[in-house]
């Protein structure tokens, strides 16, 4: 079914060309599709691939076509408005942008003077400018940008804090404040959960699973990757975002996640929390959890982050009564978490056409801490992983484009993102990276995070697929079978939704986990089966 | 003092050109010769037939589409000497006190004499590394470089005995990646025999022949690369063929110019790499 479909002196940028045609070779039921200017040679083109050369007849250079070869009519269709509607999409959000940028702070606050926050997003040079303007106008600040120097950060929080205003970053991708998700966020239900965050995907994978669970997010801070770790900064934004939190009558629980904290902060953002009165879960990424006393829980992982801080919001008593009942659940359907047989079993299978060659795990992240809690998980588990994420130089990766042996890799590393955009925004580095696994031999499993929500790419499951299947045909070329083990990270009100893209990766054979926890723990019990050799 | 950079093939004051399109770093007007001029924000997009406005660019790119949306195909830019304003409107978009005109004929010319022929080899390898280094680092392979209907025409092409002046208007893109290969290779070409706008003769008439089978931008570069010309990223790669530091030059070169566009750096790339395959 080839149709042809023309809009007549038309411009577009380049970009958004090839946008629309790599959108439209995604599409179910597209065998192949083309938008492009009709020029002489792209309309002989199109003729020798078969479309109609009557309805090519009269077109100039300057007339857009959108060519599509579909299975029916039903797809064809679907794809020529996808098409349009991308093209659509991206000029008026070129307009949009355009509108937006009204060449001043002062111009955008005299436009919308109701605003109480401003988010920087200009080149880090200009951010801590920026950001002074708005907390000068009174306003909270959300800075994305990141290259803002430690003195000035430093600087900006001490003068946020002066006059009661948080200053979210800089660095800063994710938040949720009075249920809008600002940058890389998701959309959740709004309920008594309130997050602080130094990290963005765990901020996202957290508030996901609160909202999978059944509870809410009053309020999600962002406080930038400095905040609690640098001694320094001191944990300034935390701590102030920790105490609007308890000021908040209907922020019920308290959690606190990110990287492990200067340990002066940390006493300092603990006594917080002890002092708050409300319950609170900490997780601090790779430390040992602390003891747990009272209302105050300590997590291992992000997933039992947001269970525990879902049993505080249904009326767990103390950090004891709400561990309990997760012992009680662990395993059962309630929270759809497989247990440690049902992980072992599914590895176990997974694992059982794999050839004597294939031992190592890989692990393609677009989520940085999202990796980060695989690596930790893997290094406990595997005894010793190379990421490009390491902090320990015997297991920082010599080339992070080469895998040797077990590996976690954060593909939103700068190293991977000069000049191009993030793999969250434009996942095609990251799929290029999963074919080249596929055909290493040496490849056991492959570990991947989808991750969902505002300013992700708009079909992050379907922009893998097609890796995927050539990483399986790879091993099975070589008579081996390719796991692949993902989790996802969304909720069913984001704009991509959760179960369509689960949909998707399980058609071509991956194993969608509900939590990127399970799915490490899948992964890396595949891999130390390979490595012992047990599946033969 | 705001100094307004055109390009020396900017048709002469006064004119009115209406609005084609706004994309992410040009405004696209259309000119009565049916090639586009671009008005730009920055001085790394400047070509032959561009302006550059660094100042209020972002306010003129708005205010452009706002026209465009009101104002359809009747929405038109004038350039009246250092002005260019909306037309039906007082509103000046840029007025400049100096206007700089950019020809990098001279500099071309140069690098031509002090071309070391022995140093090709080296400098493709070097362009090569980069590409494969940036492709290794996820940049995808798109258009004529990928794996779909493009790229197996372009296999074609270049085996018919028309080529390479059978690019002209083929390929994806707003500027269509022949066209983009096409000058590239013309830029390679004239580095190589003697400066700007001097070699393959036969080519280039060929090519002036076409000009009406493809885009408006596409028409626009290649009457830039047929007068020696090139957009200035592709200056910048034959400049650093020739300069000093050759090897950190053009890999940086090369980083910058695949910035371009959706493929039309690469596009370029491959057509200038061509042209140092040609040398004896």
């Amino acid at each position: 079914m080839k149709r042809i479909t023309v809009k007549r002196g038309s411009y577009y940028d380049s970009v958004f060309l090839m946008l629309a045609t790599r959108g439209l070779k995604g599409l179910s039921g597209v065998r192949n599709a083309i938008v492009a200017m009709a020029t002489p040679m792209n309309v002989d083109l199109l003729t020798d691939m078969g479309f109609s050369p009557a309805e090519l007849d009269g077109l100039g250079p300057n007339d857009l076509v959108v060519a599509v070869d579909a299975e029916n009519e039903v797809a064809a269709e679907s794809a020529v408005k996808e098409a349009f509607d991308s093209l659509t999409r991206k000029k008026t959000e070129a307009a949009a942008s355009g509108v937006a940028k009204v060449g001043s702070f002062g111009a955008a606050l005299a436009l919308v003077p109701e605003s109480n926050i401003a988010l920087v997003s200009v080149p880090g040079a200009y951010a801590a400018r920026e950001a002074r303007k708005a907390l000068e106008a009174g306003l909270h600040v959300m800075v994305f940008s990141d290259n803002v120097s430690l003195e000035e950060e430093i600087a900006l929080k001490k003068f946020a804090v002066s006059k009661g205003l948080l200053l979210m970053g800089p660095d800063c991708g994710t938040a949720i404040i009075n249920g809008k998700p600002l940058c890389f966020a998701n959309v959740v239900r709004r309920g008594p959960i309130g997050v602080v965050a130094a990290s963005g995907t765990g901020l996202q994978e957290t508030t996901c699973l609160i909202d999978r669970y059944g509870s809410g997010i009053r309020q999600a801070i962002g406080t930038g990757g400095r905040d609690m770790k640098n001694a320094a900064v001191g944990g300034m934004t935390s701590l102030l975002a920790i105490e609007a939190l308890v000021a908040d009558p209907e922020t019920k629980v308290i959690l606190v996640i990110g990287k492990p904290p200067a340990p002066e902060v940390a006493a300092k953002v603990v006594a917080a929390l002890r002092a708050s009165g409300k319950p609170a879960v900490v997780h601090f990424l790779g430390a040992k959890p602390g003891r747990d006393e009272g209302q105050l829980a300590y997590a291992t992982d992000l997933e039992e982050a947001a269970l525990l801080a879902t049993l505080f919001a249904e009326g767990a008593q103390s950090a004891d009564s709400a561990k309990a009942r997760l012992r009680e659940d662990s395993g059962n359907d309630r929270y759809n978490r497989p247990n440690k047989l049902a992980i072992e079993t599914l590895a176990a299978a997974e694992a059982r056409n794999l050839t004597k060659d294939q031992r190592f795990l890989r692990g393609l992240y677009t989520g940085g801490t999202l990796a980060d809690e695989a690596l930790f998980m893997a290094h406990d588990m595997l005894g010793g992983v190379r990421s490009n994420n390491q902090t320990d130089p015997t297991w920082m990766m010599a080339d992070p484009l080469v895998s040797i042996e077990n590996v976690v890799i954060d593909l939103g590393d700068d190293y991977f993102t000069a000049g191009k955009p993030h793999p969250m925004i434009d996942p095609a580095a990251r799929a290029e990276r999963i074919a080249k696994e596929g055909s290493d031999p040496s490849t056991a499993v492959i570990l991947i995070d989808v991750v969902l929500g505002y300013g992700s790419h708009a079909d992050p499951a379907g922009a893998c697929v097609d890796a995927i299947r050539a990483a399986k045909a790879s091993a099975k070329a070589r008579g081996g079978y390719m796991p692949v083990i993902a989790s996802v990270t969304g909720t069913a009100g984001d704009p991509q939704g959760y179960a369509g893209q689960a949909a998707l990766l399980e058609a071509e054979g991956v194993i969608v986990m509900p939590s990127n926890y399970r799915a490490a723990l899948v992964a890396v019990e595949i891999a130390r089966i390979a490595s012992k050799g047990q599946y033969r | 003092m705001f100094v307004l950079t055109m390009g020396f093939l900017v048709p002469a004051a006064p004119w009115s050109a209406r609005i084609a399109g706004v994309a992410s770093k040009a405004v696209i007007l259309l000119a009565d010769d049916g090639a586009a001029i671009s008005i730009v924000g920055r001085i790394e997009d400047l070509d032959a037939r561009a302006f550059v406005i660094a100042a209020g660019f972002q306010e003129f790119q708005a205010a452009a589409s706002a026209a465009l949306a009101e104002h359809g195909e009747q929405a038109s830019v004038r350039y009246d000497d250092s002005n260019l304003s909306f037309d039906g409107t007082k509103k000046n978009v840029a007025s400049a006190s100096a206007t700089l005109v950019w020809d990098p004929r001279g500099d071309l010319k140069k690098a031509a004499e002090r071309l070391d022929g022995s140093m090709l080899v080296a400098v493709r390898m070097y362009i090569e590394d980069e590409l494969r280094s940036a492709h290794e680092s996820g940049r995808s392979h798109e258009g004529i470089h990928g794996d779909g209907p493009f790229a197996a025409a372009f296999a074609r092409l270049q085996a018919a005995s028309t080529f390479p002046a059978n690019l002209v208007g083929f390929g994806p893109g707003s500027t269509p990646a022949g066209d983009d290969w096409l000058s590239g290779y013309l830029t390679g070409r004239d580095l190589m025999e003697g400066g700007p706008g001097t070699a393959e003769p036969v080519l280039r008439s060929a090519v002036e022949a076409a000009l009406c089978r493809t885009t408006a931008s596409g028409r626009a570069l290649l009457i830039g690369a047929l007068a020696g010309a090139p957009p200035l990223y592709l200056v910048e790669l034959a400049l650093a063929t020739t300069g000093i530091d050759r090897k950190a030059n053009v890999r940086a070169a090369v980083r910058v110019a695949l910035e371009h566009g959706a493929t039309s750096g690469e596009d370029a790339i491959a057509g200038f790499i061509q042209a140092l395959r040609s040398s004896p």
